[in-house]
Parts: C-alpha cells; structure tokens; sequence
C-alpha cells in the first residue's frame, strides 16, 4: 500500500494496522484501551504531558511535529472506511449536520449522502488533506451543497435549517453555517487540528466561535471512539480531542 | 464502456468552437426561452452553452444546449440537484436567433470561451464500483481523478464526491460533459464541478438534466 507522510517533521512511530475485514464488522468495535503512536503517549487522563507548559507558536510547533505524520489512506478509501467503519454504527450512518440516518453497509450514492471536508478543499484541503479522516464526515448530500465552503458561525437570518443546522448571515451579516450544538465542538477541534497539522491559519472571526463551541460542546464518548478508530487507520490522533484545553492555550490559530 | 462519448477536455480561453463559452450572456441558435426556477420562481442564471460538434460532441437533433441555475440570493433553493427544478438545460434547435422571458436580474458570470482539445484518462480505473474495488483499484481511481481533464465532454464522469448519475425514463442517464467551478468561479458547492447528462430515451421531454457536485 501506498504510504505518504505530511510534510513536518515528526518522530518515527509505526503505524498501526488497518482494521481487518473482521474487525470492522464487530459490534462494537474494538478500539485500543491505551491511546497509542504519535502523541498517544501524552494524553493520559490525571498524567503531565509533554505540551505541558507550551503555548501558542511553541505548542502548535510542537503538536504539528508530533501529529502531523499520517499514512494517506487516499480518498476514496477514505470514504470507504467511514461509510462502512468509522461512522457506521449497527449498520446505519447519521448525517453530522442534520441528523437524517441512512441504513448501508457501502458508500452510498453521492447524491443521497456523502463527505463533507469541514476544511474545505477550496480553502486548502489538498493532497494529503483531502483523505485526513479527522475533519471528514458523513453529510447529507444536500446539506453538504448548502454549507458549501461559507465559513462556521452563528446565524442570526436564518435562509434554511433542518436537524438543528441553520444556514444564514450572521451578525455582521456574513453568510455562515451553523451546525447543530451537538457537532458544534466536534467542528472546532477538526479545524484546530487541520489548522495545526496543515499551517493553515484560521481567520480571528472564526476562531473566537470555534474556541466557544469547543468549550460549549465538550467531548464524548462518541469523538474519543472515532479518535481510536481514526489511529488505527491513519496511524495519528487528534491531540484536541484528547486534550480539550490543548486549545484554549493558543491565541491565534 | 460500450456506449462511452469521445473524450475532449474543455479549455478555458481555448478557441475554434464557435459558441463553446462560460458566463456572458447566452447566444441563441434558434428561439431561447429564459428558465425561472421551480422553487422560487426568479430566473435563473446563465452558466454556460455548448454546441453540437459533429464527430466531437454529439447534442443532435438540437444545435446547442444552454445551461442556468438559480442563484437567488434570497432563497436556498437545490440548484445543484437534477430533478430540483433550480437548475435547467435548455436544448435549442437550429433557427433564428429569439430570446424569450426574464433574464437573471443580477450580473452575469464573467465571459470565457471554451475549447476542445486531446485528452486522455484512464476509463478502466474511472469506471472501478468503489463498492467492489480493492485498496489497489480505489488508489487507482484516486489517480485517475487528477489525472483526468476538470472539464470534459466525453469520457467518464469525473466525481468528486461519489457517483451521482441521474435517472431518466427509469434508466440512468448518458454522460455529456462536466465543468469545473474555476476558473470560472462558478458556484458549484466547495471545489466543485457540473455534470451535464442526457436521457436514453428519444422523445423524453427533458432530454438533459444538470446537476453540481462540491467536496
């Protein structure tokens, strides 16, 4: 199997293997007891982490050398791996944004639901990125058309909503997306981690919401999981998922 | 693959296809009527024609095909779906030139012409059901995809975010073309592109469907 590494530098770390046919079938599925590979060392709940005492630059610095490097599964396995493992629970996959549930085992027809970037690709999810599972997700089809690639925020005009997604403009007048509470956290620490693995900064605007809803919509149980899942196949975590706080702790993105 | 169209990319700025073009305002070859949209009722804005080529790009019996979606800013209507009614492929016999109805009250997109040039790409690996396809196969579609031409007649719908291929007439439809929001600066959803299909069925009454598909 192809296998490309991001650009920054990290330490060696094996990867770990894919999940086997099955694995994936199990319910429900296995995830490692102990966060394991990049980073997996630093997160343990209570323990000193490495990142302790790091902030802004020097954080982000230290966290993209040691998160960055990941195997590159390619999009289309990418896909793969979500409609049928990764977001796939008791055989049927829920839209992020709206709720909506499709029953499948496959990737389903790309106008029925398909993958939102939440880093758009028009802004920067290229190459590598655009098979980086931590800020891919299942959407319905046309709730991925209406959020386009508008940036996040709090819609005050609300022009359409379903599932607890708006779309609208929001105070200044800006057209924005706004997912529902539930997805608001899972949002923001995606773009923290892409912003940080990829160098790609974040407008302030956006930031101040997104640093809110991380706060506002904590981790779960759920996010962990997919983390776990996400190792196994990609072979790096998402530090801002394990460590919530990780992010309160750099000014600017 | 049988039944597959030949395969020329899409130039922007590229020449020697008489109204072959992006944006501006639409050059009927015979009467035009202006489309308004199904859900909001505005009418909708041009995006781009493309003419019947003999040998290159077969649109028979009609002369060019003209393709609109709404862009209401007011509204949220599906203009990226085929069936929605917020996007319409105009299909205009050989006649004198007549343009009917409301036009898109706002600007149009910016003019380009379009040409044909030699393409290829890799049918086999484009054609792979990513449902059946080994790690190997889908790695193969992933490099097909970039490979190929963004904008296309002809060949194997280019899909960005899995196959979408409208039905007509309960069959699903022929591939004509697809074109690539930049840089054209189309609104075709995040990176997006518009694919343009045909019905099987002669006589069908919407003999061609649109639809935009974003990442």
């Amino acid at each position: 199997m192809l296998v490309r590494s991001t650009v920054a530098a990290a330490r060696p770390q094996p990867f770990l293997p894919a999940a086997t046919t099955e694995s994936r079938r199990a319910t429900p599925r296995p995830v490692p007891t102990k966060p394991q590979g990049p980073g997996g060392d630093g997160f343990e709940p209570g323990k000193p982490t490495r990142f302790d005492g790091l902030k802004d630059k020097a954080l982000v610095q230290a966290l993209r050398d040691a998160f960055a490097k990941h195997k590159d599964l390619g999009y289309n396995q990418a896909r793969k791996v979500i409609f049928t493992e990764l977001d796939n629970h008791d055989g049927k996959v829920a839209c992020v944004y709206t709720g909506r549930e499709l029953r499948t085992n496959k990737i389903p027809n790309g106008s029925d639901m398909n993958t939102e970037h939440t880093w758009p690709q028009s802004k920067g999810a290229t190459g590598v990125a655009k098979s980086d599972l931590h800020h891919l997700f299942p959407t319905d089809s046309k709730a991925n058309s209406i959020r386009g690639s508008y940036p996040f925020g709090e819609v005050k005009n609300v022009k359409w909503t379903q599932g607890g997604s708006k779309f609208g403009t929001d105070e200044a007048g800006r057209l924005v997306f706004e997912p529902p509470a539930a997805h608001k956290g899972n949002v923001a620490r995606a773009l923290f981690y892409f912003s940080t693995v990829y160098n790609k900064p974040i407008p302030a605007q956006d930031e101040a919401i997104l640093k809110k809803w991380n706060v506002a919509d904590k981790v779960d149980v759920a996010e962990r999981t997919r983390n776990d899942v996400i190792q196994r196949h990609q072979g790096n975590r998402n530090p801002f998922v394990d460590d919530a706080s990780l992010a309160q702790r750099i000014s600017d993105f | 693959m049988a039944d597959l169209s030949a395969l020329w990319a899409l130039v922007p700025g590229g020449s020697g296809v008489p109204l072959a073009k992006v944006g501006g305002a639409p050059e009927p070859v015979g009467t035009l009527r202006w489309p308004t949209c199904a859900a909001c009722g505005m009418p909708l804005r041009f995006l781009f024609q493309l003419p019947h080529v003999p040998g290159r790009l077969d649109l028979s019996p009609w002369a060019a095909v003209y393709v609109f979606q709404c862009e209401n800013p007011d509204t949220v209507c599906f203009r990226w779906d085929a069936h929605a009614g917020a996007n319409t492929v105009v299909a205009v016999e050989e006649g004198s030139s007549a343009e009917e109805g409301a036009r898109y009250p706002g600007p149009p997109y910016a003019e380009w012409s379009l040409g044909l040039g030699p393409a290829e790409e890799d049918t086999e690996a484009l054609s792979v059901d990513v449902n059946e396809a080994t790690d190997e196969q889908l790695a193969a579609l992933d490099r097909a995809l970039e490979q190929a031409p963004e904008s296309k007649v002809g060949g194997v719908a280019g899909w960005l975010n899995g196959d979408a291929t409208p039905e007509c007439c309960e069959a699903p439809m022929r591939f004509v073309a697809q074109l690539a929001a930049m840089p054209f600066g189309l609104s075709f959803g995040d990176n997006g592109r518009g694919y343009l299909f045909r019905c099987r069925r002669e006589g069908c009454a919407t003999p061609f469907r649109f639809l935009s598909q974003g990442a």
